[in-house]
């Protein structure tokens, strides 16, 4: 457990390195996506991996709500490197790469699971900067 | 500032931001919030390809503006800059020259080495393998893959080769080298070795975006980018395939 955190504190915080991210904020970058993945790894023992994902994504969420307040950039910055372990991008090229393949079947299926974790990934987002902003004035310095 | 040289500056801050990777109604929000600041009322529209400004003067004139955004790239540094500009314009008397000069110090704005994105495109590609399940050969193997294609696929930009082609020999460069590696040792997987190395390529957060836009009621740039999202998985897999398949004939088998 304590390597995937390792790890995907790593990965995230060098993904805002190629997404060329404020200097000063890559590390709380690193953060936000690895704290998400070790819920992520903690959830989906019990639940299923859309639940997960969607726990997960609502926590990135908050976390970069407050992060945004607390040093005053915008939200994406954030939101952008949390989602970054769960974006569906791995499935989308399996499924194209099935289709080129003549493997039509399991590229549907492989093409409704990235709709389906894309669709879980924006309802969670959408849902989650639902929330007003001054619940989170509290974090303000 | 007169009606013209304010929607000069915010069609001008509106194309760093799309340039720059930011979602089209953050920077339809940014637009808005400059010419409100320069006390104009304005109204915006912006697709991933273009931008529209029109705004009514204080004589009665229009003014409006269309700019078409070709390359687009990702630096969330130039767009959180820029999200600073616009909130520091209010209740600033800023004159054109000096803002100008200050959207155009942010668009050339150099941030990180070439060296440093080298090094931070292993470090990903690798823990990536590390997250999907490999283990330390798979996750060197992947590392190294990750330095070589980010070196190609940079070689490849600044000769300003079309995005299609950079991604099909993105992913036929990542599928021979991946292929190589796996062949080198008995039990490395090649199929961790070459998700985790296609993850700075693949669409995912693309995807995401256009989802998020669709859901945002926009969805003339949700379309648009899922069409983008699509191209560009479509290309990769090309060159993956075609890489694969090219082996498979060569040397009759995946050797594993």
């Amino acid at each position: 457990m304590t390597q995937q955190f390792i790890f995907a504190f790593i990965g995230t915080l060098s993904f805002c390195v190629l997404f060329k991210a404020p200097k000063g904020e890559i590390i709380f970058c690193g953060l936000t996506g690895a704290l998400a993945w070790l819920l992520y790894c903690v959830l989906i023992n019990k639940f299923s991996a859309f639940v997960s994902v969607f726990i997960s994504v609502v926590s990135v969420g908050v976390l970069s709500k407050i992060l945004s307040v607390r040093r005053k950039m915008p939200l994406t910055v954030f939101i952008i490197a949390g989602i970054m372990p769960f974006a569906p991008g791995g499935v989308i090229y399996n499924s194209i790469y099935m289709l080129i393949m003549g493997d039509t079947a399991a590229s549907l299926a492989k093409a409704i699971e990235t709709i389906k974790t894309a669709c879980t990934i924006s309802i969670a987002l959408v849902v989650v900067l639902a929330i007003p902003n001054n619940i989170f004035k509290p974090f303000k310095t | 500032m007169s009606p013209k040289e304010a929607v000069k500056i915010c069609v001008f801050a509106g194309e760093i931001m799309l340039t720059n990777g930011a979602e089209t109604y953050r920077v339809e929000d940014t637009m808005r919030r400059i010419l409100n600041n320069l006390d104009y009322a304005s109204d915006t529209f912006v697709v991933p390809s273009g931008i529209f400004v029109s705004t009514v003067g204080g004589g009665g004139e229009v003014v409006s503006l269309i700019r078409r955004v070709r390359a687009r790239s990702n630096n969330l540094e130039k767009v959180a800059l820029i999200n600073q500009f616009s909130r520091d314009l209010a209740g600033e008397k800023i004159n054109f020259k000096t803002a100008y000069e200050k959207l155009e110090s942010i668009d050339k704005k150099q941030t990180y080495a070439y060296i440093t994105r080298v090094i931070a495109s292993g470090a990903a590609v690798g823990s990536f393998a590390f997250m999907f399940g490999g283990g330390p050969l798979e996750a060197i193997g992947s590392l190294i893959i990750g330095v070589a294609v980010f070196c190609l696929t940079h070689l490849l930009k600044s000769r300003s080769a079309p995005n299609m082609i950079i991604n099909m020999l993105a992913g036929a460069a990542i599928a021979l080298s991946a292929l190589i590696i796996a062949n080198m040792k008995i039990g490395i997987s090649l199929d961790v070795m070459i998700i985790a190395s296609l993850m700075p390529y693949v669409p995912g957060l693309v995807l995401t975006n256009a989802v998020r836009d669709i859901f945002e009621e926009d969805f003339l740039s949700g379309l648009s980018r899922l069409a983008e999202a699509i191209l560009i998985s479509l290309s990769l897999a090309v060159g993956v395939g075609s890489c694969l398949k090219m082996w498979i004939y060569i040397f009759g088998g995946l050797l594993l």
